[in-house]
């Protein structure tokens, strides 16, 4: 799901259907066009992580407009599918205008669950919107946006029989250009959202784990020398190359969609300035000067240094961070790094969660 | 004035530092054979000895009544190799030649085929301690001994006969148990006359001690050499066999406190020095600034410890008159100028090669060698060292912190001075600036404080102008950087009771492309300085550290190509020795505010933790360099 903004839209149900009903139409044939298939339509909303039912929505409106010489206006329903408030008033709005048409065009009214479809698609919306912000969990949002394009499916089926069935509707071919399109679009969201699906959700099920960890589980290696405790559970090691170039020491997959920590070794001529700084400054030159802060903490049993970076930064309207720790052990250093993408929620629980844990790294030897 | 001193230091080495062997409190009566010679002859054919440097035997008899003190000592000493040949081969032996005369009985040494090789008294020397600063009536008497090779014996008897009516204080003797080379076997005995009491103390487990009705008899045998270490006061550390003729330290008070008063009878002169000083309208504190200053900085050091004055000060219209004296002559005037401005000052003993007052058994003048002036202003105590020129009365002289002293006053018993837990204060204010073409100007602020200061102003007294700007100059080259060429300015050298405040200004030329992104470190070379004059050596025995307390602000600003990417880390270190903090702020000029403290306070501590104090110091060292990335703008 793609950036929202709040606030931008404020449209009611009555605005977005603002015409006076009229009683009666006026007996003249309309054309329209031939309506997709249901199971394409159900599809390409789904590809397009419901993205092109916000195109789907404006066409359908203007639909209406032509059944009803209604007065909706089409562009304002490119928002509603991105507003899940605005769907509240929405959908029953277009809900009420479509069985108007079929009762004006003698095609069976569509009684729409007697609302249970405007409950089910409001709370699916929902769900999408807020799940990964909340829970920070994608495989829910993929169900739910199954579900939503199902939903949307079944009301895109309401509207070819009401096409299909109407009286004094003719149907015309879609241009070719516009097939031509649609088909390239859902082939290359078809592409794109299965390998997102699969990156976000589908990926982790499909790894292989070499071992699992629950919270207060401990990490060690002698070879790498290293330990540190996992304070969460969801946590796999995985093999080396799953998220590094394969230059990694160990690799760790998250609980949270995406999330992971990285270990490396380095050898005694490094320092923690030489790590600590090509870190900082590969932060900076993706996300910009003075996002990160450092502290070297002593440890004082051991007699060693532990030094925590932290950088943050908002990236494509979420936050961002990079976290590190490093530490020296018998051969040299030792580098354990994590990167977490989120909504702001699951962010801030799954950034303390990794600064707790990386401030327990230690040497091992 | 260097080349008069220079020619006073000569002439007194021709004149009065020898003189022939017929001194007249030297007398020989040698023999070659006897029961010593014996013993020796027969450690020499021994199969095993030790290696080096060994005492076969120290036999100390003392016979003491009311006005001799007659000490024979026998001594057998082996010498197993070259080294101990060449570095103990002559025999010094210390005496007063106003109170003491030595009568030699046997001086020879036996090579390891059993020829023996006489001393000759001609070959004696009486050398004078005497420096051209301090005089007194010590004089050695150096024999350097013949036929000497490795595996030779040095076998000696002598007596030392002491006229005790000569004597400033009363009588007491220190034999070290143990020593740096092993000893076969000790004999003491002291023997006093029926009705007069004497007071001993061993803290040698070795040391087997018999009390007899009128005396004290010891022995102990195969007493193993004490190792040596970098840094021990050695009076503190090795067992001592103690005897003296006072019970209490009431009486040892007393008996200094009665000669000190000596030197305040006449005080002519005074109220004229006071009236010179101009203290009217200064406030108390003002005033002992004054007096401190005069005391301390116009009164020379002369030491004339000739005999009555080896622990009587002179009085202090002769110091106000001569304008020189020692540490007790000074302390003497001091006392005297601070009564008359209505503060309680009082003398206090001494000990500077001492700090273990608990080795102070047997209660003694003889532990103690300097004297300073102690007082207390608003209910702060305060102690100066008269003799020290460049530590501000506010500050315990850095030499004589920790050290055993005796307070002339109340129910004092010895105890340690009070131990700064800080001796190396400093703080520094550092602005580092890039220019446009790449070159850094340096701007540094070091301000020394307390007994910091007092120490580079010790560094910085007798140079001229253009000498103290070549020695910092040296100094900042040798550490910073040999090319830079700072310029200095010298803030309060003068007034000793002030912190000392160096400023500098040095550019380095450009050394970065102004066109690529930085990457600079600042390697923070004074911090480092600091923390390497503080490691600590010893091996064997506890060693003071004596704190450091180093607080830095710099502040970096990369100017007008560069804009900061990356600031350097926070630190927060906390250890049982101590602590550093370093805090980062970005400020809205976008220039780097770094602060660091150190804190590693003044500790005593066990050889088994230096080796883990090292490595603190070593885990700061590593971490003190400040680095800061940045984009051309």
């Amino acid at each position: 799901m793609g950036p929202r903004e709040p606030g931008s839209l404020s449209a009611t149900s009555d605005q977005l259907s603002n015409e006076p009903r009229k009683d009666s139409l006026e007996d003249k044939t309309v054309t329209l066009n031939k309506p997709d298939s249901t199971l394409f339509l159900f599809f390409i909303v789904f590809f397009s992580l419901s993205f092109y039912s916000c195109f789907w929505l404006v066409a359908r409106a203007r639909d209406i407009n032509k059944l009803q010489k209604s007065k909706l206006t089409p562009w304002l329903w490119f928002f509603v599918p991105l507003i899940a408030l605005a769907q509240l008033f929405a959908w029953p709005g277009l809900i009420k205008k479509l069985q108007s048409t079929q009762q004006d065009r003698g095609v069976k009214r569509w009684n729409a669950w007697n609302g249970g479809w405007v409950a089910l698609v409001f709370i699916t919306a929902l769900v999408i919107s807020s799940s990964e912000r909340v829970f920070g969990n994608m495989n829910i949002t993929f169900l739910a946006l199954l579900l939503w394009s199902g939903f949307i499916a079944i009301l895109h089926h309401q509207f070819s029989l009401l096409k299909l069935q109407g009286h004094h509707i003719d149907l015309r071919k879609q241009h070719i250009a516009i097939r031509i399109g649609k088909w390239l679009s859902f082939v290359l969201f078809a592409i794109i959202s299965t390998f997102t699906i699969y990156e976000l959700s589908l990926k982790p099920l499909f790894q292989e784990s070499l071992q699992k960890f629950q919270s207060g589980d401990e990490y060690k290696s002698k070879e790498i020398g290293l330990r540190f405790p996992f304070t969460q559970d969801g946590w796999s090691q995985v093999p080396i190359g799953s998220y590094s170039d394969g230059s990694a020491a160990s690799e760790f997959s998250g609980p949270l969609a995406g999330s992971y920590i990285l270990v490396f070794n380095h050898d005694s001529k490094s320092s923690f300035d030489s790590i600590a700084n090509f870190r900082l400054d590969q932060f900076s030159e993706s996300y910009g000067p003075n996002k990160c802060t450092q502290q070297r903490q002593l440890l004082e049993a051991e007699l060693k240094v532990l030094l925590v970076a932290n950088c943050e930064t908002i990236d494509f309207g979420e936050p961002t961070g990079e976290f590190f720790s490093v530490i020296r052990n018998g051969t040299g250093y030792v580098e354990v790094i994590s990167e977490v993408s989120a909504s702001k929620i699951p962010f801030k629980r799954h950034k303390a969660e990794i600064q707790n844990m990386l401030s327990q790294v230690r040497a091992y030897e | 004035m260097n080349k008069i001193s220079g020619l006073l230091l000569l002439l007194s080495c021709f004149f009065s530092t020898s003189s022939w062997s017929e001194h007249k409190n030297v007398e020989w009566q040698l023999e070659s054979s006897g029961e010593l010679v014996e013993q020796a002859q027969k450690f020499i054919n021994r199969s095993s000895k030790p290696q080096g440097l060994a005492q076969h035997l120290s036999e100390i008899s003392a016979v003491i009544d009311d006005h001799k003190v007659k000490t024979r000592i026998k001594a057998i000493w082996y010498l197993g190799d070259a080294d101990s040949v060449s570095k103990y081969g002559t025999e010094i032996i210390y005496f007063n030649e106003l109170t003491e005369s030595i009568r030699f009985h046997t001086a020879l040494t036996i090579d390891s085929n059993g020829k023996i090789h006489s001393f000759s008294p001609s070959s004696a020397q009486v050398v004078d301690s005497d420096s051209y600063t301090t005089f007194s009536d010590d004089k050695q008497l150096v024999m350097a001994m013949p036929g000497l090779a490795s595996g030779s014996v040095l076998v000696l008897d002598y007596e030392v006969i002491l006229d005790r009516s000569q004597l400033e204080m009363n009588w007491s003797e220190i034999i070290y148990v143990n020593n740096l080379y092993p000893k076969e076997n000790l004999r003491l005995s002291y023997s006093w006359p029926e009705g007069q009491e004497l007071y001993w103390h061993s803290d040698s487990d070795l040391l087997q001690c018999e009390t007899q009705p009128t005396g004290v008899i010891c022995e102990a045998n195969n007493l193993s050499a004490f190792k040596e270490d970098n840094s021990v006061l050695w009076r503190d550390v090795l067992p001592q066999f103690q005897i003296s003729e006072i019970k209490s330290w009431e009486h040892v008070r007393n008996l200094a406190y009665r000669e000190f008063q000596k030197s305040q009878h006449d005080t002519s002169g005074l109220k004229e020095l006071l009236s010179s000083l101009s203290l009217d309208n200064l406030t108390t504190e003002q005033k002992i600034n004054s007096v401190h200053h005069y005391s301390a900085r116009d009164i020379r050091y002369v030491s004339m410890s000739e005999h009555g004055n080896t622990i009587t000060p002179h009085s202090v219209a002769e110091v106000i008159r001569r304008k020189y004296g020692d540490c007790k002559d000074k302390s003497a005037l001091l006392v005297a100028l601070l009564r008359h401005l209505g503060i309680e000052a009082h003398p206090v003993l001494i000990a500077t090669d001492r700090k273990n007052s608990h080795k102070l058994a047997i209660p003694s003048m003889s532990y103690f060698n300097h004297m300073i002036v102690c007082f207390k202003h608003n209910d702060q105590p305060f102690c100066i060292d008269a003799t020290d020129q460049t530590t501000g009365w506010k500050h315990i002289s850095a030499w004589i912190q920790g050290a055993v002293s005796l307070a002339l006053h109340e129910q004092a018993l010895p105890s340690q001075m009070a131990i700064n837990p800080y001796r190396w204060e400093i703080e520094l204010d550092t602005n580092l600036e890039f220019d446009d073409k790449g070159g850094v100007k340096e701007v540094l602020d070091r301000r020394f404080k307390g007994e910091y200061s007092s120490y580079v102003r010790n560094q910085m007294t007798g140079k001229s102008s253009d000498e103290k700007h070549t020695w910092l100059t040296e100094l900042y080259q040798e550490l910073v950087s040999s090319k830079s060429q700072p310029h200095f300015k010298i803030l309060s050298e003068e007034n000793i009771n002030s912190d000392l405040n160096i400023q500098s200004e040095t550019y380095y030329p450009p050394f970065t492309d102004p066109e690529k992104k930085l990457s600079y470190t600042e390697y923070d070379y004074w911090l480092k300085s600091e923390l390497n004059s503080i490691y600590l050596s010893n091996k064997l025995y506890p060693q003071l550290n004596q704190g450091l307390k180093y607080s830095s602000k710099m502040t970096i600003s990369l100017g007008d190509n560069w804009k900061v990417t990356r600031q350097t880390s926070e630190v927060t270190f906390e250890h049982l020795f101590g602590r550093m903090s370093r805090t980062v702020d970005l400020n809205k000029q976008d220039k780097m505010v770094v602060v660091t403290k150190i804190e590693i306070p003044s500790r005593d501590l066990p050889a088994e933790e230096i080796p883990l104090f090292n490595d603190f110091l070593s885990l700061l060292y590593k971490h003190s360099s400040i680095t800061i990335g940045g984009i051309t703008k």
